[in-house]
């Protein structure tokens, strides 16, 4: 499923004085699988643009298209029905947990694809088959999900929306208060999933360096105008465009240029730490060899 | 500023979040509070400034057991907090309504209300924009507001539970130069954060796991060198940290102090 937006423009606050524009003439196509990363700083339009993107929110201008869906037809009345929209998108918010509200977990997963008018027996098959792949044990099916801990509450929350396999999934800041540890996990799971449904995924994200690890393209947003669209390696070379984005470099990428700037001669292209490990170990094993011989 | 005396806090099913914590933090020390998802960090914090009661042992705030506090609104002056979300924080209509709201209930006298949110935003750096509405103000300017309406109240100390963890990194080092100031000043500050990076600005941090301190307050650069502890519990370390164990270099802090030790490293090989 490809998503297509041409020079869509979204503002608030009506016209006149008040009004602001969230997102301004953004055109972009993404491919089906796709991995993205969207960054910019608080207030540049990133999450209005994941709304936009969902279907929950109506474009002012331009034009959305999931495959064959339009999600800005001229006629209001022509506007998508949910059903459609939720077959095609899947929307993570912050705090996707503070969104829980059916008795048991069971409940909680269900709700979606009922709605979407699965057989109980496809629900109960689908339940199973995530539960397992989200390395979360069947008795949970029973328990309240308020009696989980965050972590697994945080799980129970992004398998209500994987359960409908959505082609499409948009996360805004998915990983925002979990340690370490919960966060590799979290991405493996996703990553996953992803691999085994051929999903689109775009991640709204502050943590550079987890967006450098996965992603394979970068957007950056700036005061609602799309700044930058390019392969995520290529992307960290728009070093002044970054930081007028207030963008951080990954850290693996500030490493091999500090060693750069210290005189050191390697690539600098690393996205990884291992990758900038790598080219460091290398630079420094050249420099032994032509001081030694 | 706080003495911790094996301190209990018990759920009602009896599952404990805080199992024996003893701990102090000397006035004006900027503390860190690193630990995983559930390890009783907020917990913990929450005792500070009453807003939870230990189940059992003991809670000193400036010397005083948290019992004697009979006015909590005592406690709460001499305490701040401030937390994660910069939304859920913020009342007021305006930038000066929003600081003014703690210090209305107080009932002090107008001029006094004013000269203390003149000054309370100057140490923010939001002087100027007393008029302006927090809803148009950036997450980080937000976060800073949350922190000059604990400040108006004039507090001996201040805690946060995550207050960076939403914020872009502009926003963020917006808030570490409010608290760098705020610390030279003498201010006490205990940071609850997952963001080991901002755990280099502070003087001390203690790892909490399993409701019981772990390892012992002691200097980021010391706690950061003792890495399977903290991979025993779950604490990541700073990716600069990460990185210059890949090269095997161990307690490393910022990128300049790699390059150098990189660079010795290499001269002594060439050796």
């Amino acid at each position: 499923m490809t998503l297509r937006l041409q020079n869509v423009c979204c503002r608030y606050g009506g016209e006149g004085p008040l009004e602001v524009t969230a997102v301004e003439n953004i055109s972009l196509e993404i491919s089906r699988g796709e991995l993205v990363g969207l960054v910019g700083h608080t207030g540049s339009g990133k999450s209005t643009l994941a709304q936009l993107i969902c279907g929950l929110i109506a474009a002012d201008s331009g034009d959305i298209w999931l495959e064959d869906l339009c999600l800005t037809p001229l006629k209001k009345r022509q506007r998508p029905k949910a059903i459609d929209l939720a077959q095609r998108v899947g929307m993570v918010f912050q705090y996707p947990e503070h969104q829980l509200f059916a008795e048991t977990v069971a409940q909680e997963l269900a709700y979606g694809p009922e709605n979407l008018g699965w057989t109980p027996e496809e629900i109960s098959e689908a339940t199973q088959r995530l539960l397992e792949r989200l390395g979360l044990p069947p008795e949970l099916l029973t328990v309240s999900p308020y009696q989980l801990s965050g972590g697994e509450k945080r799980k129970v929350a992004l398998a209500s929306v994987l359960i409908m396999q959505p082609p499409l999934l948009v996360l805004d800041e998915p990983f925002v208060g979990l340690d370490a540890v919960a966060r590799q996990e979290f991405l493996q799971l996703l990553l996953g999933w992803q691999k085994e449904n051929n999903s689109t995924i775009i991640c709204i994200s502050h943590d550079i360096d987890l967006l450098a690890s996965f992603c394979q393209r970068l957007l950056v947003l700036n005061r609602g105008r799309l700044k930058l669209d390019a392969p995520i390696r290529q992307a960290f070379n728009e070093v002044e465009l970054l930081e007028q984005c207030g963008v951080r470099l990954p850290t693996a990428r500030q490493a091999t240029l500090a060693f750069q700037a210290a005189g050191w001669q390697l690539p600098t292209e690393a996205l990884t730490l291992a990758e900038a490990a790598e080219a460091i170990k290398a630079a420094q094993t050249k420099a032994g060899e032509q001081i030694g011989g | 500023m706080f003495r911790l005396e094996n301190l209990v806090y018990e759920y009602a099913d009896g599952r404990r979040a805080l199992d024996g914590v003893s701990l102090q933090v000397p006035k004006g020390q900027w503390l860190a509070v690193l630990g995983a998802n559930g390890s009783g960090k907020s917990t913990l914090a929450r005792h500070l400034n009453g807003l939870l009661q230990p189940t059992a042992g003991r809670v000193l705030v400036a010397g005083r057991p948290l019992e004697e506090y009979t006015d909590i609104q005592q406690l709460r002056r001499l305490v701040g907090i401030v937390f994660q979300n910069p939304d859920n924080q913020i009342v007021g209509n305006s930038v000066e309504e929003d600081v003014a709201f703690g210090l209305e209930n107080l009932g002090l006298p107008r001029p006094e209300m004013r000269r203390r949110i003149g000054e309370a935003l100057q140490m923010v750096g939001l002087a100027g924009r007393e008029k302006v509405d927090p809803a148009a103000l950036s997450g980080g300017q937000k976060q800073r507001l949350a922190i000059a309406g604990a400040l108006a109240m004039q507090p001996q100390a201040l805690l946060l539970d995550e207050a960076t963890s939403m914020l872009d990194p502009v926003g963020v080092a917006e808030v570490l130069e409010v608290l760098r100031r705020l610390h030279q000043q003498g201010l006490t500050i205990v940071m609850i954060t997952h963001n080991m990076s901002e755990v280099l600005f502070c003087d001390q941090a203690v790892v909490l796991a399993e409701g019981r301190v772990q390892l012992p307050p002691q200097p980021p650069m010391e706690l950061f060198a003792r890495t399977a502890e903290l991979a025993r519990w779950h604490i990541e370390l700073p990716p600069v940290t990460q990185l210059g164990l890949l090269l095997g270099v161990e307690g490393c802090l910022s990128l300049p102090q790699l390059v150098e030790a990189m660079k010795s490293k290499t001269a002594t090989v060439q050796r």
